[in-house]
């Protein structure tokens, strides 16, 4: 169809990792002088799809179509000389080198082996006039830029390369107000001049207002793609989240019992805008999922009532008991965290399962002042019975474990303290489906024994289906709660994204 | 048993008899590779070197795994934990000049010479556990950096030129004997053991294995790791002092070389014994085979006329040769490689 038009199209990739299916039968069109967005939730395939098109990853299936013509991309040196270009939202700018340097990284123009600086300066002016940087000093050195500028440059670094098609993975998520506006002056010059943009973007409004063309990918696969006109942002929440509950999860009993985690003016340290200070009161028993887009501040929030991240102000106590900012005094005082990285944060892979399960609280397998290694072997059956870890033997290498059976571990780990409240980071991230069922039901089992429960995950189905309350995470802070009948998906969506609609 | 059956009540006993077992295996797999080696050595020696086999080298063998195998264990501690020290050749030869500055040759004073040797090894330790733990400072670097540092503190305080005697009373940590065995290869034995059981046996020495293997998630589970880490380093620098008084011991007088020397000893023992640099694998039965194994070869060039330029050149060539055997997977199937294939997203 409008193939002969089309610079670069993406035809039935598919890509899977370990557990994970990550991109199923995806097709993607971009044509020049057009902004194609792409969105989706967490995890719906969009970093997997950008990764294939630069050539930093491969299909397993598929092909990449330029100008009509299969390619293979060998690298991401193949697919620039190409024309095909990125900019991650984590920026690669080398903060001590010029603004020049950094635009010409890897295209210096050389006289006789030696830089050409009159020449490249030239080009890095032009360059960065083209992104509305007419003003600035090449010379100038790029960490005494401001982020959006940075961003800028980066752009800049694309243009030089003759870049057709240039990729924007989420350049709204480090900018704000006027220089968001001036990106969107850029981005729309750029298609003027014929450049096929792919722009990546969680915040829906701004995808109506620059898109041309807007792809929805979830799980995956692309639920539908077609001019931006067509859609509104309705529309794209319910493509992007409207899906069946992949997993069953059980019913939790209403919480009766007292509040165990009492928050007061809670601001996590950071370098940005402070958030708003936060209040929070969880009883035992209850379980407050925490939902979010990646970089909202859930897990920095998460962090900092574990002791993890400094507190700018605020308290956090533990039944009375105030829980000092230190990973081990909030142990201490009854607060477990299970990690968003479970291989390199949770776990000691190389150490076979029992000591991981015991590192947490080697006093109970000490006999006599030296370890007993019956005792520990027993610790764990005791917990691979409760738990129902699949492991062969207590002697089995950690890293051997599926994700789930790991994750379980990691709780088994804390379960050995008896913490009163436990947060959880991303607890079912890597773990199939029916390992994630199976932790469902022991987190509403634990909490049914009156534990208190903090939850942060990007799946929203598991945060609606397993939390009793639901805080919704934007901009560093908590942007909104949300409780009972109103706890959907919609309405989550809604806050995350700032989007005009229903609940506060 | 098959392997992989879901686990039952009632197999229990019989499966803790099975991985115990399967543990007793293990440990000797560990051990193969290097006691391959040092038997290979020892026939080499014999058919090669007539002489080897006689009571005096012995003697030397027996002194130099002594010798070697105390700087070894601190060696393996540092090395469990991720980290390398590179400080030990030095602090050798600082207790050396301090023990001969201080007391000069007055065995009266050698007490205090003593406790301030201890210090100063201590002190140098700890200096390296700071830089490591507080400041972050590659613990290759840092090591090195105390190195230098040490070496130039002996030479300004000695004017290059160390003076003073060796008071008779250490000579028997050097020379003495208990049964028959060198004291210094009793002094080696004892710390083995001490260290084999602390790591072995005690949750101290899990913290430090778990710290060495990830020292992010054993810090997230409550563990003083920074702690254990300078811990490591410090008891390197003490075990270095006691490696220096056994070398003061034997000696007599004041070697101006030693002071110089970078030693590599120490790292060679280890990772031919199979402790791996990468922190985290390795027992000290491992290290014990190690210091065995190369204590025969220096021993062996020795017979053979080599200097200590040969003797330095094997050091390194087996220090690069065994790094080189753990990288290709001889020493274990390593989990760090396993993480690295399964593609984290």
């Amino acid at each position: 169809m409008a193939s002969s038009t089309a610079v670069l199209q993406a035809r039935g990739l598919t890509k899977s990792f370990p557990g994970v299916r990550a991109l199923d039968r995806a097709d993607l069109t971009c044509r020049p002088g057009r902004v194609h967005a792409l969105v989706g939730e967490n995890g719906a395939g969009k970093s997997t799809l950008v990764r294939i098109l630069t050539g930093n990853q491969r299909p397993d299936e598929g092909e990449v179509l330029l100008d009509g013509q299969p390619v293979r991309f060998a690298g991401p040196r193949e697919a620039m000389a190409a024309g095909i270009s990125a900019v991650y939202q984590e920026l690669t700018v080398l903060p001590a080198m010029s603004v020049a340097d950094n635009v010409m990284l890897g295209q210096e123009r050389t006289s006789r082996g030696l830089l050409d600086r009159a020449a490249q300066d030239r080009e890095v002016r032009a360059a960065l006039a083209r992104v509305g940087l007419g003003d600035l000093d090449p010379r100038t050195r790029a960490e005494d830029l401001s982020l959006a500028n940075q961003q800028l440059v980066e752009i800049a670094r694309a243009l030089v390369r003759r870049s057709r098609v240039i990729v924007l993975d989420e350049p709204s998520a480090v900018l704000s107000g006027d220089k968001l506006e001036a990106l969107f002056t850029v981005v729309r010059g750029l298609a003027a001049e014929g450049v096929a943009v792919v722009y990546i973007s969680h915040l829906l409004e701004e995808v109506t207002d620059l898109a041309d063309d807007v792809t929805v990918l979830r799980d995956g696969a692309v639920v539908s793609t077609g001019p931006a006109a067509e859609y509104d942002i309705p529309r794209i929440i319910r493509e992007m989240v409207g899906r069946d509950v992949d997993a069953v999860f059980p019913p939790l009993p209403e919480p009766t019992g007292e509040v165990v985690l009492r928050v007061r003016g809670l601001v996590p340290a950071s370098r940005g805008r402070a958030p708003e200070p936060l209040d929070l009161d969880v009883r035992a028993g209850e379980i407050v999922g925490v939902a979010g887009m990646v970089g909202s501040g859930r897990s920095r929030l998460l962090r900092s009532l574990a002791g993890e991240h400094p507190r700018a102000a605020g308290t956090v106590e533990v039944a009375g008991r105030p829980v000092p900012t230190g990973t081990r005094r909030a142990i201490a005082a009854g607060v477990a965290l299970v990690p968003e990285e479970r291989k390199t944060e949770g776990l000691v892979l190389p150490l076979p399962v029992r000591a991981n399960t015991t590192l947490a609280a080697l006093g109970q397998v000490l006999r006599g002042g030296f370890l007993s290694t019956r005792r520990e072997r027993d610790v764990f059956r005791e917990e691979q019975a409760r738990l129902g870890i699949r492991a062969s033997d207590p002697e089995q290498g950690t890293w051997q474990l599926s994700g789930g059976n790991q994750q379980k571990v990691v709780l088994a780990k804390w379960l050995r303290r008896g913490p009163r409240v436990l947060l959880l980071d991303e607890p079912t991230r890597g773990v199939d489906v029916g390992a994630k069922a199976e932790i469902y039901r022991l987190v509403a089992a634990l909490s049914a024994d009156g534990m208190a429960v903090v939850m942060v995950s990007s799946d929203l189905p598991e945060v609606i289906g397993l939390s009793h309350r639901v805080l919704v995470c934007r901009g560093g802070g908590v942007a909104g709660e949300l409780a009972g009948a109103a706890i959907n998906e919609e309405n989550v969506m809604h806050i995350a994204l700032d989007t005009a609609g229903s609940s506060r | 048993m098959t392997t992989g059956a879901p686990p039952t009540e009632a197999a229990g006993p019989a499966r803790a008899g099975a991985s115990a077992g399967r543990d007793v295996v293990r440990r000797a797999l560990s051990l193969l590779a290097p006691l391959a080696g040092l038997a290979v050595l020892l026939l080499v020696a014999a058919v090669t070197t007539p002489g080897f086999y006689s009571a005096g080298v012995l003697q030397l063998v027996l002194f130099q795994i002594g010798l070697i195998g105390v700087t070894a264990v601190g060696q393996t501690l540092v090395l469990l934990v991720g980290g390398i020290d590179l400080s030990i050749g030095a602090v050798i030869g600082l207790t050396t000049v301090v023990i001969a500055e201080h007391s000069r040759g007055d065995g009266e004073r050698l007490g205090v010479a003593i406790l301030l040797a201890t210090a100063a090894g201590a002190g140098v330790g700890l200096l390296n556990g700071l830089l490591v733990v507080r400041r972050q400072v590659p613990a290759f670097v840092a090591t090195f950096a105390t190195f230098v540092l040490v070496q130039g503190v002996i030479t300004a305080w000695t004017r290059g030129a160390p003076s003073g005697n060796i008071p008779g009373e250490l000579s028997p940590l050097g020379i003495g004997r208990w049964l028959g065995i060198p004291v210094p290869l009793w002094a080696f034995l004892v710390v083995a053991v001490v260290a084999g059981v602390v790591l072995g046996r005690t949750g101290l020495g899990r913290r430090l294995y778990a710290t060495g293997a990830n020292e992010r998630a054993t810090a997230l589970s409550g563990v003083r790791t920074r702690w254990i880490i300078a811990g490591c380093f410090v008891a390197s620098g003490l075990l270095a002092v006691l490696a220096g008084l056994i070398n003061a011991g034997y000696i007599g007088y004041v070697d101006a070389r030693l002071s110089r020397s970078l030693d590599p000893n120490s790292v060679a023992a280890a990772v031919i014994g199979g402790i791996a640099l990468t922190g985290g694998r390795g027992r000290i039965g491992q290290t014990v085979v190690g210091v065995t194994l190369l204590a025969v070869l220096l021993a062996w060039l020795r017979q053979l006329g080599a200097g200590a330029g040969a003797q330095l050149v094997v050091s390194g060539a087996v220090i690069l040769l065994a790094v080189w055997l753990q990288g290709s997977g001889w020493a274990a199937r390593s989990p760090r490689r396993i993480k690295q294939r399964d593609g984290v997203r």
